[in-house]
């Protein structure tokens, strides 16, 4: 017997007039299903491909349980429901379509079938349809622990088609004639009045799988699923639903989505909501002796009031009072956590940040920067609906001098993102590149959010025992695996420039870098990068800039250590690792002749990976100092 | 008809709940899941203390490797068919409804589907074999009425990615050709795979997908001195084609060039992956093995399946290690 059979409306909308139906044959979910309808060739294919390539391959790749509700919205004549239905013969499936032609071939396609847990109801989702007093279904479920589901849907339907309500719909031509309501989309094409259901409806079913298809009113149903247990909901999204309003409101709720958005698809399986990781971003800002700065850095950052979105401040052992100054000023901010500790250095607060973090996206924030209010909120719902592991900002440099007027630096990205913003997702301008990119030129990694199983699975993170260039091994890891990273337009973070900015002092800090590379050479060793002249570049660029902020009696000790550090490179990987070109790059002079001449005594060893355990009194900063301490 | 689904598991903890729910929850439901606990982790046996269900068979054994676990499973099924199905991989619910609606319109040995890959992010995907699948597929519509001969069906099987997950095997034809997984290998399913298609008297290829692999980045990385484990590529595919050449299939070319183009598409990416220090010792190993094999194998017949069009470069790749070092 039928779960539910829908009434027929008090005035029939006239059928359709002339052309028959068609009969296609449709496989999916293991299924071969037969659809009549009236559609143009195109728009059979691309029901067709939705259901092999969006719904097929959701369903393939989810546990569902035996039974429950689908609601079918924007069903047509039934390409998705009767499959479903003829595959999972113990679910009840309520298809709701608007246009009249498209219902009543898809009351034909339900009659045909056979099929008892299939049903039909005539209706368009509509903002404007109000829902005052349809029963929901938990609380009648409550109330009436002996009621079968379906007597339960039937009381919810009956009880709303009580009063029905009608509203206009105008037909979308772009989308296969689509019909949305006319209140959310502006054209010329014709309005129909058609049954209109409230959103609250979908709210009252607490469907356990919802395919939506509903253009025009996709953020009104994610709104009326916010609070429901639906656990699957799939389909095609039109337009930028804010994701916010489509996760569960109750983390209990293990909700998975599969939604196609254009070239996007907004993802979340089951394993996201095994409670290992919150759905949000925790920025992370390593604090030490920055109480000038502190205050402007946090409220840039709690400026938008994303609750997703929450602030890890680690004091990294100041003695200038910025924790007693962050601990009092932020005393009622619950989005924002301050963590002290014993003073460690940047790389290990971030280290802690991380460590204390259960967010599944992380970002790590200097103390005396600030960012747009709507930076990071941009960047972590592009990250969800992208999947991306890494998203970025634009960002540009300020100085304040004495008198307090601050002056920007714009940072020249063109050869990046020449061709500016090419996509979309509603209001953010985005553009795709290969994180390879970020091998060269100089670290940025605080305009970034990382998804936190990216950063955990490669095992990337601030070594600590550096007290410089612990972003750049950071970097060169993030840019070696991050994949296709985007980069967001028209949201900035803002890089504070002092005066004597500590790494430009010229001082031996800068040999620290021969350890961070190293490091990074032995990664591309034991996963066998298959091309490792991008970081040989990078390794360049930093020795040429390195070398040429040294005072002169270092840069002697520089040019040994470099010397041998390329030679140790080539020796191990080989000498094409190597090329005259790019030593010549490097600003120091004869460079490839030493290095040469290096190799030429080292002539009689053989080649080999163990090379790169080599080490040299001029690749650490202590190593120096212990050797001045020796004359 | 009853199915029977062999899943070993190691350190898949919670993930493990799902995999076991998706075969428990198949819409058909005559099933029985033997599931191998290869000397689990804690986590993990705390997935399977929880289970009732009396489809489910649990054998445990101290951690041996998962040939051995999934050759001990095999010895415990009492299902008409069976498939396997990793502690972390997912089977759709409809794949056992649909195999047994298969084979009641026409009786087959074998049975392969399609698949899902699921991606760490972003969309999700076909299985990497799905050109195989509707290649496969075309050249069947052309066939018309007859559809594909046996020869033909089994080169396009073996034109599938080796993977457990993707069949389903009568019990008879299990016992009759012995088969079983190499014990003590990993990259295990290669041969699996390719003796299943040359024993089979009979092959299904069917169009849902039915299985999810899932690429994860929640789960730590094989990396550094784990990745010792690609040595054992070379010692499966080795066995496999010495088994191979004693098969009247062998004589079928575009079968044996799809089993070639399968094995040294899994050789070379090993080798493209092992940890450069471990290089040269891969290659030397690599070309004593390959010149154990019968050479009509890296002869690659240009009417041989070869939809990622790999045919050339992999036959030359196979050439040039054997020539290597020679004058």
């Amino acid at each position: 017997m039928k779960f539910w059979t829908s009434p027929p409306l008090a005035t029939p909308l006239p059928r359709p007039a002339g052309d028959s139906l068609q009969r296609a044959s449709v496989q999916a979910f293991g299924q071969q299903v037969e659809i009549w309808h009236r559609e143009e060739a195109l728009e059979v294919q691309q029901r067709r491909q939705d259901l092999r390539e969006i719904y097929e391959l959701f369903l393939a790749s989810r546990v569902l349980p035996l039974q429950g509700l689908c609601v079918d919205i924007g069903a047509g004549a039934g390409w998705f429901g009767l499959a479903f239905a003829a595959a999972f013969p113990r679910w009840q499936v309520l298809c709701i379509e608007a246009d009249s032609a498209r219902y009543q071939a898809l009351q034909e396609t339900v009659q045909r079938s056979g099929l008892e847990n299939i049903s039909c109801l005539q209706g368009g989702f509509h903002p404007e349809a109000t829902a005052s007093d349809i029963p929901i279904y938990q609380s009648l479920k409550r109330e009436n622990h002996a009621f079968e589901r379906s007597e339960i849907l039937s009381a919810i339907l009956s009880e709303f088609l009580a009063q029905p309500q009608w509203g206009d719909f105008c037909a979308l031509p772009g989308l296969g004639g689509r019909l949305a309501p006319a209140t959310a989309v502006s054209g010329d094409g014709a309005v129909q009045s058609c049954p209109a259901l409230p959103p609250g409806l979908l709210t009252a079913l607490a469907p356990d799988l919802v395919k939506l298809d509903a253009p025009g009113v996709e953020t009104e149903l994610a709104q009326a699923m916010h609070a429901t247990s639906t656990a699957f909901v799939t389909g095609r999204l039109v337009s930028h639903v804010p994701s916010a309003a489509l996760l569960p409101q109750d983390p209990e709720v293990k909700r998975q989505i599969y939604l196609l958005h254009g070239d996007l698809a907004l993802r979340r399986d089951h394993e996201d909501s095994l409670g290992a990781r919150r759905p949000g971003l925790d920025v992370v800002v390593a604090m030490y002796n920055a109480r000038d700065f502190i205050g402007a850095c946090l409220d840039s950052l709690l400026a938008d009031d994303n609750p997703d979105i929450r602030v890890l401040v680690v004091d990294d052992g100041s003695t200038d009072g910025s924790g007693d100054l962050v601990a009092e000023r932020y005393r009622d901010c619950s989005r924002l956590q301050l963590l002290p500790k014993a003073n460690g250095g940047c790389a290990s607060a971030r280290n802690h940040g991380r460590a204390c973090s259960d967010a599944s996206h992380i970002a790590f924030v200097d103390a005396d920067d600030r960012v747009d209010p709507g930076l990071f909120s941009s960047l972590l719902e592009l990250a969800r609906y992208g999947g991306f592991n890494m998203v970025e900002g634009e960002f540009f440099a300020f100085e304040v001098d004495a008198t307090g007027a601050e002056q920007r630096h714009p940072q020249a990205e063109q050869a990046r993102f020449s061709e500016g913003p090419l996509q979309r997702l509603g209001e953010i301008r985005y553009a795709l590149s290969p994180s390879l990119d970020l091998m060269q030129g100089q670290p940025s990694i605080w305009r970034r959010i990382y998804r936190r199983d990216f950063l955990d699975h490669w095992q990337i993170g601030f070594p600590e025992h550096v007290r410089a260039f612990d972003d750049q091994v950071f970097q060169l890891l993030c840019a070696q695996h991050g994949g296709e990273m985007a980069h967001v337009f028209g949201q900035s973070y803002h890089y504070r420039q002092h005066a004597a900015q500590d790494i430009k002092q010229g001082d031996a800090r800068h040999f620290y870098s021969f350890n961070m590379f190293r490091e990074v050479f032995l990664r591309a060793e034991a996963e066998a990068w298959p091309d490792l002249q991008p970081v040989v570049s990078a390794l360049i660029n930093t020795l040429r800039w390195s070398h040429a902020g040294l005072p002169a009696e270092l840069q002697q000790i520089y040019r040994e250590a470099a010397v041998g550090f390329l030679a140790m490179l080539a020796k191990a990987f080989g000498p094409g690792v190597l090329s005259t070109a790019q030593l010549e790059r490097s600003g120091i002079e004869g460079l490839a002749f030493l290095v040469q001449r290096r190799l030429n005594q080292m002539a009689d060893l053989p080649q080999g990976c163990g090379m790169l355990h080599m080490e040299d009194w001029r690749w650490q900063p202590e190593f120096i100092e212990m050797m001045g301490a020796m004359r | 008809m009853k199915f029977s689904c062999v899943m070993t598991v190691f350190n898949e903890g919670a993930l493990a709940a799902q995999s076991i729910a998706s075969v428990l929850n198949q819409t058909h439901e005559d099933l029985q899941l033997v599931i191998v606990d290869d000397g689990a982790d804690a986590q993990t046996r705390a997935v399977l203390q929880g289970l009732q269900d009396p489809r489910i068979s649990l054998l445990q054994q101290a951690n041996d490797g998962l040939s051995s676990a999934r050759n001990r499973g095999l010895r415990h099924c009492s299902g008409d068919y069976i498939c396997f199905l990793d502690g972390d991989d997912l089977r759709a619910p409809w794949a056992f409804a649909e195999v047994a609606q298969a084979l009641q319109a026409q009786p087959a040995e074998l049975l392969l589907v399609r698949g899902v890959m699921a991606p760490p992010q972003g969309r999700l995907a076909c299985f990497m074999d799905e050109d195989s699948a509707l290649q496969a597929e075309a050249e069947a519509a052309e066939a018309g009425e007859v559809g594909l001969d046996l020869a033909a069906t089994k080169a396009w099987a073996a034109s599938h990615e080796p993977q457990s997950a993707n069949k389903f095997i009568a019990r008879d034809l299990l016992a009759r050709a012995r088969l079983c997984f190499p014990n003590d290998h990993f990259f295990e399913d290669i041969l699996f795979h390719t003796l299943c298609i040359a024993q089979a008297r009979s092959v299904h290829l069917l169009a849902s997908r039915s299985f999810t692999y899932f690429r994860r980045q929640l789960r730590p990385q094989l990396t550094g001195a784990s990745s010792e484990i690609r040595f054992d590529v070379i010692a499966t595919t080795t066995v496999m084609f010495q088994l191979l050449a004693a098969h009247p299939d062998c004589a079928n070319a575009r079968f044996r060039g799809a089993v070639s183009i399968g094995a040294l598409r899994l050789l070379k990416w090993c080798e493209e992956r092992i940890a450069r220090h471990q290089l040269g010792a891969y290659r030397a190993l690599l070309r004593a093995s390959l010149g154990q094999v019968d050479p009509q194998f890296f002869v690659i017949s240009p009417e041989t399946p070869d939809p990622r069009n790999e045919r050339q470069s992999l036959q030359s790749y196979a050439q040039a290690h054997l020539m290597a070092g020679r004058a």
